[in-house]
C-alpha cells in the first residue's frame, strides 16, 4: 500500500509531498482537502513526539516541509475559506530577536487549523497592543530567550487589562528562559519550552 | 557559618576532581552586563570598554565579599597566536551598535557556511578553511586581526592578575565548541538538521576534518592561559534537539575525542550544556572520571544529573535566570539550599548560576546565592 501524504510528511519525505501535491493542484482537485491531509501529518509528527519516537529535529524537519508546501497551496486558495480552530497574535517582545522556537511554534500552530498572526522580532508593545485590538485573537503568544523581555511582556499585559482587553485573552508565554516565576511576574495563563505542549495548551484556551 | 579550611581555588580543583570541600564552592559564570546596568551604565558602555568593563566584574565581586572563582575570567579569553584565530563564523550582534545602547548582543540565526564549504572543510581541515575563507568571514587586513588577538591576550593577563590579587582564579582559560555547535551557529539549526538527514555520511566527515585543529587549538590557548581548564560549550546536541541515535553520532564521538585529549593533556573540561541533557547523562560516564565538569542552565535535570553522575564527575550550576531576575532573595535562598542538600551531597558541586547571570539579575539575589555557599554546609 503506498503512502499517504499525511504519512510521507510526518516522515518529511519531500519528494513525495512535492511530488504529490502538485499533482493534486494540476489535476484541479480540492486544495482545502490537501490542507486537511498535511494537518493531518502535523498531527502525526505531533502523536510520535508525544510517544517519545520524535524529537525537536523531526518536528523541524516536518514544519519546513509543511511551510513549504503551504506556500504553494496558498495561491489555490485564493478566495477561498479555510476554517480555522482559532486565531493566535505571538510575537518575540522588543529586545529580544531569537526566533528560532517561535518559528516552529508558529508553524506547529498552524499545521493544528490555528491562524497566526506572527509580529516577529523585536516586537515593541504598542505592536502587540495593536495587533490584539484590531485582530482580536483568542490567544496571545509571547517567546522569549532574554530576561530583559520579561518586562516588556508585563507592561503589555498591564496596558491590556488597562484597555479591558485581558479578559478576553488567554495569553501564553515560551522559550528557553521562562519559567513559572515568569508566567506569575507577567500575569500569564500558561508557560512552556516545548512547542507541542504549548499547542496542546492552546487547543484546551479555545475548547474552554 | 561553614568553617573554611581550603583557599577558594582549592576548593573549586578538589570539587572537580570529586574530593572533599571544606564547603560547597560558589562561582557564578558573570559577564560584563550585569554588572555594567548594576553600576547604571549602559551596557554598550561595560562592552565597548574592556577595562572598564571588566573592573565593573570585579566591583560586584567586591561588593558582595567575593566567591571561590570564575568559569570564565570574565571579559577575555587568550587566543592562540594565529591568524584564523581571530576569525569567527557566526554573526553576533551589539548593543551600541546593530542593538539599542542598553541591549544585550545576540546571536544571529543565519547561513554563513554553505553545503559547498563542506568540500573545503573536508579538504583543507577547519584551521585552514578559515584562513582561505578569512575575506568572507573578516575582511579585516591580517594585521588587523593579529593586533586584535594580541590586545585580547594583553588584556587576558591583566584580568588573570587582578583575579589572583583577590585570591581566586579562573577555572577556564579557553573556550572551544564542539563541531556540532559551530555548525549549527554557522548553518543555522534547520540547515544543519536538513544535513544530518539528507547528507549525513558528508557531515560526519566535515566533522571528523575539524575535531583534530579545534582539540590542538584549545590545548595551546590553554595552555597559554596557564589556568586549569577549557570551556566546551554544546548547546545544540542535546535530546532538546535531537534523538540519542543522532547525538552518538554527530555530537558524543567528537565530544569525547575532545575531552579525552584535553584530559590527556591535564586540561579539566567545563562542558557548557545550555537545554536540556537529560537523556544524555549516562554518556558522560564515559568520560574521565574527575576531569570534568558539566554545568547545567537549569533545563536538565541537575537531580537526576547528580543520581548518574555521583562520584564521576563534577556538577556546575543551576540557578535560573528567571529566578535571579525575578525572584526573591529567600527563593533564592531556599533553591541554593536545596542544591547544596542535594547535589553537593558528596561534594563534586559548584554552585552557578544558570548559564550566565542575567543582566536584570537583582544584586541582592547574586549576594543571597553567594552568600548561601558560604553559610550553608549541611554535610
Amino acid at each position: 500500500m503506498s503512502k499517504t501524504i499525511s504519512q510521507a510528511l510526518a516522515e518529511f519525505d519531500e519528494k513525495f509531498v512535492m511530488e504529490a501535491v502538485n499533482r493534486h493542484l494540476e489535476s484541479g482537485n480540492d486544495p482545502i482537502m490537501l490542507v486537511k491531509e498535511l494537518q493531518q501529518g502535523m498531527n502525526m509528527v505531533g502523536e510520535r513526539f508525544d510517544r517519545g519516537r520524535y524529537f525537536l529535529s523531526e518536528l523541524i524537519m516536518s514544519a519546513d516541509l509543511f511551510t513549504r508546501v503551504m506556500a504553494l497551496i496558498e495561491p489555490s486558495l485564493e478566495g477561498r475559506a479555510m476554517e480555522k480552530i482559532g486565531r493566535m497574535v505571538i510575537g518575540t517582545p522588543k529586545g529580544d530577536i531569537h526566533d528560532l522556537g517561535k518559528n516552529i511554534f508558529c508553524t506547529v500552530m498552524k499545521g493544528a487549523g490555528f491562524e497566526v498572526l506572527d509580529l516577529g522580532i523585536d516586537v515593541p508593545v504598542e505592536r502587540f497592543l495593536e495587533a490584539v485590538e484590531e485582530h482580536q485573537p483568542q490567544i496571545l503568544g509571547f517567546s522569549a530567550l532574554l530576561t530583559t523581555t520579561f518586562d516588556v511582556m508585563k507592561t503589555i499585559v498591564d496596558r491590556l487589562i488597562e484597555k479591558d482587553l485581558r479578559s478576553q485573552l488567554k495569553i501564553i508565554v515560551g522559550g528557553g528562559v521562562t519559567t513559572d516565576t515568569v508566567l506569575k511576574y507577567v500575569g500569564a495563563d500558561a508557560q512552556t519550552v516545548d512547542a507541542l505542549e504549548g499547542l496542546k495548551l492552546c487547543k484546551g484556551f479555545i475548547t474552554l | 557559618m561553614a568553617q573554611e579550611t581550603m583557599t577558594a581555588f582549592e576548593r573549586m580543583e578538589a570539587a572537580v576532581r570529586l574530593e572533599p570541600t571544606d564547603r560547597i564552592p560558589c562561582a557564578p559564570l558573570m559577564d560584563v552586563y550585569f554588572p555594567a546596568r548594576y553600576k547604571g551604565w549602559k551596557t554598550a558602555q561595560g562592552l565597548h570598554n574592556m577595562r572598564a568593563g571588566f573592573e565593573a566584574i570585579v566591583d560586584i565581586f567586591d561588593e558582595i565579599g567575593g566567591w571561590d572563582g570564575m568559569l570564565l575570567p570574565g571579559y577575555s579569553l587568550p587566543l592562540t597566536p594565529h591568524l584564523y584565530s581571530g576569525v569567527g563564523i557566526g554573526k553576533t550582534i551589539n548593543p551600541g551598535r546593530e542593538l539599542g545602547e542598553n541591549d544585550v548582543a545576540q546571536f544571529v540565526e543565519k547561513v554563513a557556511l554553505t553545503r559547498e564549504d563542506y568540500e573545503e572543510i573536508i579538504k583543507h581541515g577547519w584551521n585552514r578553511f578559515k584562513e582561505n575563507a578569512k575575506e568572507r568571514f573578516n575582511p579585516h587586513p591580517a594585521e588587523r586581526i593579529i593586533g586584535w588577538t594580541r590586545n585580547q591576550m594583553e588584556q587576558y593577563k591583566y584580568e588573570l592578575e587582578l583575579w589572583k590579587s583577590k585570591g581566586i582564579r579562573s577555572l577556564c582559560g579557553a573556550i572551544t565548541q564542539s563541531p556540532l555547535m559551530i555548525l549549527s551557529t554557522s548553518r543555522t539549526l534547520l540547515e544543519i538538521t536538513k544535513d544530518i538527514y539528507q547528507i549525513p555520511d558528508k557531515l560526519e566527515a566535515v566533522m571528523d576534518a575539524m575535531v583534530d585543529d579545534l582539540i590542538a587549538d584549545a590545548i595551546e590557548a590553554t595552555q597559554i592561559s596557564g589556568e586549569p581548564g577549557v570551556m566546551l560549550i554544546m548547546e545544540r546536541g542535546g535530546c532538546f534537539y535531537y534523538s540519542l541515535e543522532i547525538y552518538e553520532r554527530f555530537e558524543y564521538p567528537h565530544m569525547k575525542k575532545m575531552v579525552d585529549a584535553f584530559a590527556a593533556e591535564n586540561i579539566i573540561t567545563v562542558m557548557h550544556l545550555d537545554q536540556d541533557y537529560t537523556m544524555n547523562l549516562p554518556y558522560f560516564k564515559d568520560l574521565p572520571p574527575g576531569m570534568v565538569v558539566a554545568e547545567l542552565d537549569s533545563m536538565t535535570d541537575i537531580f537526576k544529573a547528580k543520581e548518574i553522575l555521583q562520584g564521576h564527575m563534577c556538577i556546575a550550576g543551576d540557578v535560573p535566570a528567571a529566578l535571579t531576575s525575578l525572584g526573591t532573595k529567600n527563593e533564592v535562598e531556599a533553591y541554593c539550599r536545596k542544591l547544596i542538600d542535594v547535589v553537593g551531597k558528596g561534594g563534586g558541586f559548584i554552585l552557578s548560576t544558570g548559564c550566565t547571570c542575567p543582566v536584570d539579575c537583582k544584586m541582592e539575589n547574586l549576594t543571597a546565592m553567594v552568600d548561601t555557599a558560604k553559610l550553608y554546609y549541611p554535610h
